[in-house]
C-alpha cells in the first residue's frame, strides 16, 4: 500500500507545487512564426511524409514546427490538442482523420481561441485545406469510359467496381462515388443513382452493373474482399475500377488479375503510389493516376498557416494541387524514379502566393519553380 | 466415561441419529467409486473410516458435504432429507468439511482464511480490524494459537492445517468431517486436536474422520466404519475391534504380519556425512554431525520444528542458508546452494508436500516419472516416447502403482499412488543417497507398506537412506538407526533393542508429554 | 505457540530495514523517478495545466481499468472492454441524437454494458468456456455491434452543446472528478465490504471459495457486470469528449486496461491487487504517452520506450525480492 500512496502524492504534489510557474512564452514580433502541428497516423506512410516534410519544411520556411500524432484514434487526438493549446501556438495545424470527431477539437481551439487550419478532414471553426476526392473520381472516369468505349464496352456487359474506406468518411469516398455517377452519365445503360443513394450499404446496382465493397485500409484487405465478392459478377463481364485509394485499386487488381481477368479490366488510381506511378506508365489495364501531391502538402500547409497568422483573408476551403496523371502528363510532374518534378498550382491558391513561401521551395508550377 | 490422556472415545454415542446415509453411490467416468454405502452417526459419536486407497473414503466424505452430488442414494439430517447442491447447503445445516489437501487462500491472512465466507459485517461492510479480532476470539475459543495477521503463504503447512481446522470448527455445529487431518501433525499435536474434538462432542457435534492411522482410530473414535471398493465391510465399535480384524477387512484378505521388524544390520561404510552443519534459521543447529551408510536406513526423527525438516531441506539444495560441508562417498562438497548442486553430487530428495513440490499435477504420470531423467530418454535434444513409456511402465510395476493408464493426469491418482509416482520419479535419476521427508504422509495402508518394503529392497542393494519423519510408528519399523533430534541437536541414536517408540518419544520431548 | 518459517524472521534489523524501504519504493518510487525525469526534460510537463492534462487523458481508460482490475482480482480476464467501450458511445451517441435526454441515455448504455458482463458471467460459469475466450468473443461482438449500429461510420451530436462532462470544475474538468469518485467507490467496495471480500477469495483460491460457502458463481458474474457497465460508462465518457460516437475507438483498451492493473500489483492468477496499485499504474502509463508526445519522440520509438518503461517499472517491484534472496 505503501509505494503506491507514494505515486499518488506524487502527482498531487506535482499539482500543487507547480501551480506558480509560468510557462507562457512570449512571443515578440520578430520571433519565428510558431506552428504545432498533429498528423494523422506516423505508423502509416503517406501521412508520415506530410508529417516530415512539416518538419523539415520549418526551417525553409522560416517558422518553427512542433509535431503530435494522432494515431488515428479519437481520444488522442483530443489528448493532441490540449497539449497543442498548452503550447500556445501561432497556428494549430490537425490533421484528424477519424471522421466526424472534428467537432470537439474544434470548439477546443475556439475555446482557446487559437487559429487553427484542418488538413483533409473538416474541423468546424477552422480552416481546411483538402484535395477533392469528387474531382479525382470525376476526372478518372473521364479517362476510363473513353477508352472503354474505345474498345467496344457497354453498360449491358461492363461492371463498375467500387472499392471504398467507408469507415474514413463520406469525402474520402467520394471518389468512387462520383466516378460512379459521371460514369453512368457517360455511358448510358447504368441505373442513375443520387451521391446519397451510393453510402456504405451499398453492396450491388442494378443486375450486377455495380459492385462496392470495402477496402479495409490495405491492399490486402481489397484483395481478400474482392476474391470473395468477384464471383458474383460474371466472369465475362468488363471492369471499370475505381478504389478511394491506389492500394484498394492495386488489391482489387490483384484479385482480378489472378481471375485471368486483367485485360478486362481499365482502372485508375490514387495516389499516387509508386506502384501507381508505374502502373501508369507499363501497364495497359491501369489507365491513370490521380495525385494530389500529397508528398507536398506540407509547404501548403505552413504557406496557409503563415497566412493565417498574418490575418491574410483564407477560404474555408482551399484545395489542394491534384490532377489525373495520364500516360502523356505522367513524367511532367515526376521523374522516372517517382519523385516529384513540378507541383500544378490551383488557380484558388493565389492567395498563397503573398506569403511568399511557396517560392522557397521552387517546385510550384508558376510560383518560383 | 472419564477420558485418560490416550483412552478411547470419551463420550457413550446417544440414541439420536443425526446423519444417515443410505444406498449412496456415485461413479466417475465410468469406474463406480461408491456402490452401496449405508451410514449413520449419532450425536456426540466420532466415527473413524478406513479403507485402502481407492476404497471410495474421500468421495463418501464429499458427498456428505455436499462438495459432490451422489448419483444415487439419499442423506437425512436428524429425520430430515437432505439434498446438498453445494457445500453451501452442507454448511447452512451445519455440516463441516476439512479436505485432505488443504484449500485455502495463500495471500490472505489467517484471519481472512478462518472467516471466509462469514467475515463479520455490518450492512455489507467490513475491516481488517474486525475480522481479525474475530478470528482470534475464535481460535482462542478452541484453543488453538495462531498469527491471524500472518499471511497463509508464510505459515508452515501443519499452521496452516491447524487454520483449516479452526475455520471448520467454526461452521460444524452437527457434523464435522476430517479427511486424514493429522497427517502433517505432530502426535503431540493431533493429541491436542483430538482432544479438542473430543470436548466438542460432549456438546453433541458427530465427528467423522478418514485416517490411515491405526493409533488414531484406535485411540479416538467410538466406531469405525471400514470400506472396501466402494462398500461398507464392516462397521464395529472400536472396543470390540482388533487391528488385523480391521486391515484385514481393508485389504480383503488374511493381512500378512505388517510392521514386521528388521533383523538389526550393522553397516559401517559411509555413503553420506554431514559435518559441523549449522544455522541461525528456526531452530538453530550448531556444529550438527550425521553419517549415514552405504545400504542403510537412518530415520531422523522428531518433534515439528526440530530440524528434520530443515537439515532434509538443506541436503536438497532448496535451503541455501546452512554451513558446513557434505561428503558422498568421499567426494566433499560445501553445503549445496542450489537444487542442481545437490542433485548433482547425486541425492535424490523426496519433498514433504508432493502436490506442491514433487508432482507437476496437470501431466500424466508417465510425464512426472521421466521429469528428472528426460535428458536421458532424449537424442538430441529430441523426446523418445517409446523409451519414455517403458520406464514408466517399469517403474509403475516395480512400486504397483494403481492407475487406469500412464497418461492419464497425476492429479486423478489417490494420494497413496501419487507418492509413488514422485518416488518412481525421483529413483529412476539412480541417486546415491536418497534424502526422504515424510513419505508416507497421506498414504494408506496396503500402499504404505509397499512403498517400505521397495525402500528396503534398494537399502539392501546398496542405497544409503535418510529418512525424515514425525511418525514415530514408521521411524521404528524402516530404521536400520533411530536418530532422535532435538531442537536442532542430535540427543539420541537408537538402534536394536533401545529402538523403541517409547523410548523416541521421550528424547524428542523436552520434558514428559 | 507455532513457530514459522517466516522469511524475514531471520534476518538482521538494519536488513529488515532496507528491505522495508525497498518495498516501499516499488512502482509508486518509480513513478516519481518518471515524473521528475519528465520535469527535467520536456517542456510544460511541471505545470498544472499538463497534471490536468494527464488526468484528463487517463479519465476514461481509468475507469474501464477500475472495472478490470475487480475482474482481475477475481481471477478472471475481460477482453470484451475494447468492445464495450465503442458501444457505449455509441448507443448513447444514437439515443442523444434521437431526442434522448442525457442521464438516460447513459443508463441505457451502461445497461447494456451491464448486460455484455451477464452473458459473459453466464458463458463462463454455466458453459464452463474460460475467460479469455469467452470475453475475445464477446469482444468481436459488441465491436461489430458497433459497427453495425453506426453504419461503420463515427455518428456526430446534432447538438453539440450535449457535452457537460466538458465542463471545468475546481480546476479540473468534470470526468477527471468521475474518474475520482469512480476510483473511491471501487477502492472502498475492495476493502471494506463482504462482497470485496469475496472478490479476493474466488480469486485466491476458487475451489477453496466454493468449499466455504461462497456463491462462487454469482460473484463472478457480478464481477464482470461491473466490469461491463463500467466499460460502457466510460465509452460515454468518450463521446461526450469527442462530441461523437465512434466505433473506432477502445480498440487497445483491453490489453491497456489489464497492463495497468498488472503493473499495479495484481496478479495474472487473482487474488492479489488493489485499486491505490491500480491507479498508479494507470498514471504511468498516461503520463508516459504524454512525456514522450511532449518530448515529440518519434511515434515508433515511443513504442519501444513504453515497453522498456514498463519492464523497468515491474523490474522495480522485483527488485525487493531479489535484495530478499541476495541479504539472507
Amino acid at each position: 500500500m505503501r509505494n503506491r500512496s507514494i505515486g499518488l502524492i506524487g502527482v498531487i504534489a506535482m499539482l500543487l507545487v507547480a501551480c506558480g510557474s509560468s510557462n507562457s512564452p512570449t512571443t515578440t514580433s520578430s520571433a519565428p512564426i510558431k506552428i504545432d502541428f498533429a498528423s494523422a497516423d506516423d505508423a502509416i506512410g503517406v501521412f508520415k511524409t506530410v508529417s516530415d516534410g512539416m518538419v523539415s519544411g520549418a526551417p525553409i520556411a522560416g517558422v518553427t514546427v512542433r509535431r503530435y500524432d494522432n494515431k488515428l484514434d479519437g481520444a488522442t487526438a483530443i489528448a493532441n490538442a490540449d497539449l497543442m493549446i498548452q503550447d500556445h501556438p501561432d497556428v494549430i495545424v490537425d490533421w484528424n482523420a477519424v471522421a466526424n470527431v472534428g467537432a470537439a477539437l474544434g470548439k477546443k481551439f475556439a475555446d482557446a481561441k487559437i487559429p487553427c487550419l484542418a488538413a483533409n478532414q473538416p474541423i468546424p471553426g477552422c480552416a481546411q485545406f483538402n484535395l477533392s476526392n469528387q474531382k479525382m473520381g470525376v476526372d478518372a472516369a473521364n479517362v476510363v469510359v473513353p477508352a472503354a468505349q474505345a474498345k467496344g464496352w457497354t453498360s449491358a456487359d461492363t461492371t463498375i467496381v467500387m472499392v471504398v474506406a467507408s469507415p474514413n468518411g463520406v469525402e474520402v469516398n467520394n471518389g468512387p462515388r462520383y466516378f460512379y455517377i459521371t460514369a453512368a452519365s457517360l455511358m448510358p445503360g447504368y441505373p442513375t443513382l443520387t451521391p446519397d443513394q451510393l453510402n456504405p450499404q451499398t453492396t450491388v446496382i442494378g443486375n450486377k452493373q455495380g459492385l462496392q465493397f470495402e477496402c479495409e485500409s490495405t491492399i490486402e484487405g481489397a484483395y481478400n474482399n474482392a476474391k470473395n465478392k468477384l464471383p458474383t459478377i460474371p466472369a465475362s463481364n468488363h471492369v471499370m475500377l475505381y478504389g478511394s485509394d491506389s492500394d484498394c485499386a492495386e488489391g482489387a487488381l490483384r484479385a482480378l488479375t489472378e481471375a485471368g481477368r486483367q485485360s478486362n479490366t481499365l482502372t485508375c488510381g490514387l495516389g499516387p503510389t509508386p506502384d501507381g506511378l508505374t502502373n501508369t506508365r507499363t501497364n495497359p489495364s491501369w489507365l491513370c493516376e490521380g495525385s494530389a501531391f500529397l508528398d507536398d502538402w506540407a509547404e501548403f500547409l505552413i504557406a496557409e498557416a503563415v497566412a493565417i497568422k498574418k490575418g491574410i483573408k483564407v477560404p474555408a476551403l482551399t484545395p489542394c494541387p491534384q490532377l489525373m496523371l495520364t500516360k502523356a502528363n505522367v513524367d511532367t510532374y515526376y521523374t522516372a524514379d517517382n519523385k516529384v518534378k513540378l507541383i500544378p498550382f490551383p488557380p484558388e491558391d493565389q492567395y498563397l502566393v503573398q506569403t511568399g513561401i511557396l517560392q522557397k521551395f521552387h517546385n510550384v508550377q508558376g510560383v518560383g519553380a | 466415561m472419564t477420558s485418560a490422556q490416550d483412552g478411547i472415545g470419551a463420550s457413550t454415542p446417544t440414541k439420536v441419529t443425526v446423519l444417515k446415509a443410505s444406498k449412496l453411490a456415485k461413479s466417475y467416468g465410468g469406474h463406480l467409486v461408491l456402490k452401496h454405502v449405508d451410514f449413520s452417526i449419532g450425536a456426540g459419536e466420532i466415527v473413524a473410516v478406513i479403507g485402502e486407497n481407492g476404497a471410495g473414503k474421500s468421495t463418501f466424505a464429499k458427498i456428505v458435504t455436499g462438495v459432490v452430488h451422489p448419483d444415487s442414494g439419499e442423506m437425512q439430517i436428524r429425520g430430515r432429507v437432505v439434498d446438498f447442491q453445494s457445500p453451501r447447503d452442507a454448511l447452512r445445516v451445519g455440516v463441516a468439511y476439512i479436505p485432505q489437501e488443504l484449500a485455502y487462500l495463500s495471500n490472505r491472512t489467517v484471519a481472512d482464511n478462518i472467516l471466509i465466507g462469514r467475515w463479520p459485517h455490518r450492512a455489507g461492510i467490513t475491516s481488517d480490524a474486525a475480522i481479525t479480532s474475530l478470528a482470534v476470539d475464535e481460535a482462542k475459543r478452541f484453543g488453538i494459537e495462531l498469527h491471524v495477521n500472518w499471511r497463509m503463504a508464510e505459515l508452515t503447512l501443519a499452521e496452516r492445517q491447524l487454520v483449516e481446522i479452526v475455520k471448520a470448527l467454526i461452521r460444524s455445529s452437527q457434523v464435522l468431517v476430517l479427511d486424514e487431518p493429522t497427517a502433517s501433525l505432530t502426535s503431540g499435536e493431533s493429541r491436542k486436536l483430538f482432544g479438542i474434538l473430543r470436548q466438542l462432542v460432549k456438546t453433541g457435534l458427530s465427528v467423522i474422520f478418514i485416517s490411515h492411522r491405526m493409533d488414531e482410530v484406535f485411540d479416538v473414535s467410538d466406531r469405525v466404519v471400514v470400506l472396501r471398493n466402494g462398500d461398507v465391510v464392516g462397521d464395529v465399535q472400536t472396543a470390540e475391534a482388533s487391528r488385523p480384524q480391521l486391515i484385514s477387512l481393508m485389504l480383503g484378505a488374511a493381512a500378512e504380519e505388517l510392521g514386521e521388524q528388521r533383523p538389526d544390520r550393522v553397516l559401517t561404510e559411509p555413503a553420506l556425512q554431514l559435518v559441523k552443519w549449522s544455522w541461525n534459521g528456526e531452530p538453530p543447529i550448531h556444529d550438527l554431525n550425521l553419517t549415514v551408510n552405504r545400504g542403510e536406513i537412518v530415520t531422523l526423527f522428531g518433534l515439528r520444528g526440530s530440524g528434520g525438516e530443515a537439515i532434509a531441506e538443506g541436503l536438497a539444495g532448496r535451503n541455501s542458508k546452512f554451513g558446513g560441508t557434505v561428503v558422498i562417498e568421499g567426494r566433499e562438497f560445501p553445503v549445496f546452494k542450489t537444487i542442481t548442486a545437490s542433485a548433482r553430487a547425486g541425492i535424490g530428495y523426496l519433498p514433504a508436500e508432493r502436490k506442491r513440490d514433487g508432482l507437476v499435477m496437470p501431466l500424466s504420470v508417465q510425464a512426472n516419472l521421466s521429469l528428472l531423467v528426460l535428458r536421458s530418454l532424449s537424442r538430441f535434444g529430441w523426446l523418445q516416447p517409446r523409451a519414455e513409456h517403458e520406464l514408466a511402465e517399469r517403474m509403475r510395476n516395480t512400486l504397483q502403482i494403481r492407475l487406469r493408464s500412464l497418461t492419464q493426469p497425476v492429479a486423478t491418482l489417490s494420494g497413496g499412488n501419487q507418492q509413488k509416482v514422485v518416488l518412481g520419479s525421483r529413483l529412476l535419476a539412480r541417486p546415491r543417497v536418497l534424502v526422504l521427508q515424510e513419505p508416507t504422509r497421506g498414504v494408506d495402508v496396503g500402499a504404505r507398506f509397499e512403498i517400505h518394503h521397495y525402500l528396503r529392497g534398494i537399502a539392501e542393494e546398496g542405497t544409503a537412506i535418510l529418512w525424515v519423519t514425525t511418525d514415530v510408528e514408521e521411524a521404528v519399523l524402516v530404521a536400520d538407526r533411530l536418530v532422535v533430534l532435538r531442537e536442532g541437536a542430535i540427543v539420541a541414536e537408537l538402534i536394536g533393542k533401545a529402538k523403541t517408540q517409547g523410548q523416541a518419544v521421550a528424547m524428542a520431548a523436552k520434558d514428559a508429554a | 505457540m507455532p513457530a514459522s518459517k517466516r522469511s524475514d524472521a531471520a534476518l538482521s534489523g538494519r536488513t529488515r530495514l532496507a528491505l522495508g524501504a525497498m518495498q516501499g519504493l516499488g512502482l509508486g518510487g518509480f513513478y516519481v523517478i518518471v515524473l521528475i525525469y519528465f520535469s527535467l526534460s520536456a517542456p510544460y510537463f511541471f505545470s498544472t495545466s499538463n497534471a490536468v492534462n494527464i488526468l484528463s487523458n487517463v479519465s476514461v481508460i481509468g475507469i474501464v481499468t477500475l472495472g478490470q482490475a475487480l475482474v482481475l482480482i477475481s481471477g478472471g480476464f475481460d477482453l470484451s472492454v475494447a468492445g464495450t467501450v465503442p458501444l457505449g458511445g455509441v448507443i448513447f451517441t444514437i439515443l442523444l441524437n434521437r431526442g434522448v435526454n442525457i442521464p438516460e441515455a447513459w443508463i441505457v448504455a451502461v445497461l447494456a454494458g451491464c448486460g455484455v458482463g451477464v452473458a459473459n458471467g453466464l458463458i463462463i460459469t454455466r458453459i464452463g468456456i474460460n475467460a479469455l475466450v469467452t470475453t475475445l468473443g464477446t469482444l468481436s461482438i459488441t465491436s461489430g455491434l458497433a459497427y453495425v449500429v453506426t453504419a461503420g461510420e463515427t455518428v456526430e451530436f446534432k447538438d453539440l452543446s450535449q457535452g457537460p462532462i466538458d465542463n471545468v470544475v475546481a480546476g479540473m474538468p468534470l470526468y477527471v472528478w468521475t474518474m475520482i469518485l469512480i476510483s473511491i467507490i471501487a477502492f472502498v467496495v475492495l476493502r471494506f465490504t463482504v462482497f470485496g471480500r469475496m472478490i479476493y477469495a474466488i480469486g485466491g483460491n476458487r475451489e477453496a471459495s466454493r468449499l466455504a460457502g461462497i456463491r462462487v458463481d454469482l460473484v463472478t458474474t457480478s464481477v464482470y457486470v461491473i466490469s461491463g457497465g463500467l466499460g460502457t460508462f466510460a465509452g460515454v465518457m468518450l463521446a461526450e469528449q469527442l462530441l461523437a460516437g465512434a466505433p473506432t475507438v477502445g480498440a487497445t483498451a483491453a490489453l491497456t486496461s489489464i497492463a495497468a492493473v498488472i503493473l499495479g500489483g495484481a496478479s495474472l492468477s487473482g487474488g492479489v491487487g488493489g485499486i491505490p496499485g491500480t491507479l498508479v499504474g494507470v498514471l504511468v502509463l498516461g503520463t508516459i504517452a504524454n512525456g514522450m508526445a511532449l518530448m515529440q519522440v518519434p511515434s515508433f520509438y515511443q513504442q519501444i520506450a513504453t515497453g522498456g518503461i514498463l519492464l523497468l517499472a515491474v523490474g522495480f517491484g522485483r527488485l525487493r525480492v531479489i535484495f530478499g534472496q541476495l541479504a539472507g
